[in-house]
């Protein structure tokens, strides 16, 4: 450093306003210019909204043409009867991805309900005769099973069991499982989607709470108002809604997490408790009914190889990740744990998985993550085995004959098609 | 707030017209600034302000004593003063940043000479879970300390070098610290460049504001439109799991990066730029199409050219710069790109990248001199290969920013796997290019698509920077904060 410079700089002093009194600012051209900016931008931002509403409704998303719509309860689901012969999909009057159940269904078949999210449902591109309930039907073909699909793309754990029980009484069937895994499946926050506020005496008027939560009570009908008007209106505030619903705007930390033997943080541990009460009532439903239930634990996808078990440690410690040394069969175990201490009945797919192995690509999609033919396969051979082993289909079958179904099924046990919108 | 969320879109729509309407007071606008400013910081963490008030208070006062003591002769107290303001700074920024790796580095030690020390388990038991990042182990680096701390340290380092005088007060210092636009991940901002401009009547007219909102709307497009699509379909899968790709993917992954930090960070500095261009001031540039260098020591001089050009003067030309001999100077380089290193982040890994940037520069200049001080790129076929050669350097020396470990760059150049580029989704080829594209294009297409915006009418600016932001709106997902809000 130097200091060779005899006199440093002086401070300015004086009067600070000299230069704007002298030639005072026109302020007004400048707001008006301002204003007028403002103006072309939210122009600019509404022709981008239609074109993104125009984008939507040719790929038939939020519309008639998608396959999922809002309800109020589970936020979304499928929507009743679409089809999509791309990868010929057809939805049952329920929404669920299986054939059918004809008026004239024998009021003593058995019938197995699956219920989860994308891999239950066959996202990825799979085929709907690949799916895991198509195989399970040939597999128990001797027993004539009734199988049914009701996975639903981007469901949380919670979402699915809700939904399960929303179902008993329309499908009366004998045996229900739900498929969730110790990741992020049960750590998706659902607190914006699934919580409603009533906000005028209809008790139909509803928002989400998120849209209200944490302003002043006066700031609450333009919110709403506000609410609607996107919902209604604009493309971008149905995708930025959309991601919250699914959780795609929460924080970084909880990207990576797995249920473990750790604490978790009080959010974490609120969610997922959250998550078991409503496995637990599920479960009283269905003993009220006398249907089975299960909780299929599998494995998130990572957990598949040691090897992929270390590398995504390794890689993912800033995200939220177990730490380093965990054993990579820890998290199902924790939460076959947690949900036999609700007193639920688990079916641990952790074996199944973990022997795909190195050959696991075969068994899954381009995507990596949701099942091919051959996965569903798998799937749907380690329910089969379960079933016989545990011998339900005698069991439920000699049930079932006893108390034979009265109708072949039941109403759609929500607002259809269309649902509103809350 | 990030600026690629609607929440900066409607703060800076608050903010613009409040400011231009109080333009006629500086003390109403400067504190106008001033409050924006620190709401703008205490929108990441609340607690964070307290770290920028403590850097301001410290580093104005340190300022005024350094002056005092210099009209006073007192050429000791000058120094003492200097010494308070860099030790108070470095000591914070050191604290947050370094201690972990200080530590983890002294428990490596302890425990290979068999000491039985616990250094970490002290460390645990004395910082307070509310430091601590999200994962609750290591010590968080509030977002932009590192060039605050560097901006007030050239103020307090100008004073003492008699190179400026002190702020005319404490609120325009703290302005000067704390100017949203710029605060979180620069540019870097010199006093002796920010102060004077308080001086001046504020400055607005159609050009200036066409040319805000020319480089906010880039700016987005950059972030939004080439890096995050980059992170989130080549680089992170990749990095996330090396072993997992063939050997081709994990070069796409490299290049990918390579344009994946540059339009992210001078997508930031284009939006900061632009922000503070409708406020009336002028940043100073930190991008000048950086791959399109020739060689290191070029890459330097158009890479966060803001920050390069703060370690030349504040350290390189101190230690003695170019002058003396081979050894000397390039002692003199190592040194500074060591500073760079260390400035991103605490790792061996920024250490190395430091070094490796010193000890290219130090080999170029040595084949300068074997050629006479001729210089080499002399027609295009050599122009060319300099070109590549550059280029391939800094594509290789990024690996050395984006592997989270040792681990994770060793699995990038020796574990490969089979998933082959046909995995990489389209939208990841599409931003590469794109990306690419823009980079090296003639300057003459931007130059004309910028052109244009600036003879627009207002209205329709406005229009293009408002499909522009609607573009952003629909590409963002999720939470993809800034990758330099790390350093």
């Amino acid at each position: 450093m130097t200091d060779d410079q005899a006199q440093p700089p002086a401070i300015p002093t004086g009067d600070e306003d000299a230069l704007t009194r002298a030639d005072p600012i026109q302020t007004g051209p400048i707001l008006r210019l301002l204003g007028l900016t403002l103006v072309g931008v939210l122009v600019g931002m509404v022709l981008a909204d239609r074109g993104v509403l125009a984008l939507d409704a040719l790929q038939g998303a939020g519309g008639e043409g998608s396959a999922i719509m809002r309800v109020q309860g589970l936020n979304w689901t499928n929507r009743p009867g679409f089809e999509n012969p791309e990868n010929e999909t057809r939805l049952d009057r329920f929404g669920l991805r299986n054939p059918e159940i004809p008026e004239d269904a024998p009021a003593t078949e058995l019938r197995v309900a699956g219920f989860g999210a994308s891999r239950v449902y066959g996202a990825g591109g799979a085929l709907q005769p690949w799916c895991w309930n198509y195989h399970l039907e040939d597999f128990l073909e001797a027993a004539q099973v009734r199988v049914l699909n009701g996975g639903v793309m981007g469901y949380s754990g919670l979402q699915a069991a809700r939904r399960a029980r929303l179902f008993l009484d329309a499908l009366e069937p004998d045996l229900v499982f739900v498929l969730i895994s110790p990741g992020r499946q049960m750590m998706v926050d659902n607190s914006s989607a699934l919580k409603f506020i009533q906000v005028s005496e209809d008790p139909e008027d509803t928002v989400p709470i998120d849209v209200i939560d944490g302003l002043p009570g006066f700031l609450h009908g333009p919110a709403i108002a506000l609410h609607r008007f996107g919902n209604d209106h604009s493309g971008i505030y149905r995708r930025m809604r959309a991601n919250i619903d699914v959780g795609e705007d929460r924080g970084s930390e909880i990207a990576k997490w797995r249920l473990t033997e750790d604490p978790m943080s009080p959010s974490i541990a609120e969610s997922v408790e959250r998550t078991l009460d409503e496995f637990e009532a599920l479960a009283k439903a269905c003993k009220a009914r006398g249907i089975e239930l299960r909780v299929l634990v599998y494995p998130d996808i990572d957990q598949d190889s040691d090897r992929n078990w270390q590398s995504f440690l390794r890689n993912s410690q800033a995200k939220g990740a177990p730490p380093i040394g965990t054993p990579r069969s820890e998290p199902s175990e924790q939460l076959q744990r947690l949900m036999e201490e609700r007193g639920l009945t688990v079916w641990n797919f952790y074996d199944e998985v973990s022997r795909m192995g190195s050959g696991r690509a075969r068994f899954i999609m381009e995507d990596n993550f949701h099942w091919s033919d051959l996965g569903h396969q798998v799937f749907a051979r380690g329910i089969a085995k379960r079933l016989k082993e545990e011998g339900h289909l005698e069991s439920l079958a000699s049930r079932r004959s006893q108390s034979p179904r009265s109708r072949p099924f039941g109403d759609v046990p929500f607002e259809a098609p269309g649902g509103k919108t809350p | 707030m990030n600026f690629h969320s609607l929440g900066f879109l409607v703060f800076l729509a608050i903010v613009l017209p409040l400011f231009w309407r109080l333009s006629n007071s500086r003390q109403n606008r400067m504190l106008l600034l001033i409050a924006a400013s620190l709401f703008f910081y205490g929108s990441y963490e609340l607690w964070y302000l307290t770290l920028i008030l403590f850097s301001t208070f410290l580093d104005y006062f340190c300022g005024r004593r350094i002056y005092e003591a210099q009209r006073a002769g007192n050429r000791a107290a000058s120094r003492n003063f200097l010494l308070l303001s860099l030790f108070g700074n470095l000591g914070v920024l050191g604290f947050f940043k370094y201690t972990d790796w200080l530590v983890r580095s002294l428990q490596a030690g302890s425990d290979a000479l068999g000491l039985g020390l616990d250094l970490w388990g002290t460390r645990t038991t004395l910082v307070p879970d509310w430091l601590l990042d999200g994962g609750g182990v290591n010590i968080l680096v509030p977002v932009g300390i590192s060039f605050y701390t560097f901006q007030t340290l050239s103020y307090t380092i100008d004073i003492y070098r008699q190179k400026l005088a002190p702020a005319r007060n404490l609120r325009d210092f703290a302005l000067f610290v704390a100017f949203f636009p710029q605060l979180v991940a620069g540019p870097i901002v010199r006093a002796a460049d920010f102060l004077p401009q308080l001086e001046l009547r504020p400055r607005f007219d159609r050009a200036r504001l066409h040319e805000g909102l020319w480089r906010m709307s880039t700016g987005l497009l950059k972030k939004v439109a080439i890096a995050d699509i980059l992170g989130g379909y080549l680089v992170d899968p990749v990095f996330g799991a090396p072993e997992e790709y063939t050997l081709v993917v994990h070069v796409l992954a490299l290049y990918a990066f390579l344009f994946q930090i540059y339009f992210d960070f001078s997508g930031y500095s284009d939006i900061a730029i632009g922000a503070a261009k409708l406020l009336g001031f002028d940043l100073p540039e930190n991008f000048e199409l950086p791959y399109r260098s020739r060689s290191i020591r070029e890459f330097w001089r158009r890479w966060h050219i803001s920050l390069s050009s703060w370690v030349r003067d504040y350290i390189y030309f101190p230690l003695g710069g170019s002058r003396g001999g081979e050894l000397r100077v390039s002692r003199n380089l190592l040194v500074t790109m060591l500073v760079i290193g260390v400035w991103h982040g605490a790792s061996i890994l920024w250490v190395i990248y430091g070094l490796l940037q010193g000890a290219v520069m130090i080999g170029e200049r040595f084949f300068e001199r074997l050629r006479g001080g001729e210089e080499y790129a002399t027609n295009r076929v050599r122009s060319l290969i300099s070109w590549v050669a550059t280029f391939h350097f800094v594509v290789f020396s990024v690996l050395f920013i984006r592997a989270r470990d040792w681990d994770n760059l060793t699995g990038m150049l020796t574990q490969f796997g089979k998933l082959s580029a046909a995995e990489i989704g389209v939208w990841g080829y599409v931003a590469l290019i794109g990306g690419a594209l823009t980079h090296f294009w003639p300057r003459a297409i931007t130059e004309a698509a910028h052109q244009a915006l600036l003879k627009m009418p207002t209205p329709l600016a406005g229009l293009v920077t408002g499909i522009a932001a609607g573009l952003v709106a629909i590409l963002v997902v999720g939470d993809t904060p800034y990758i330099y809000f790390q350093f």
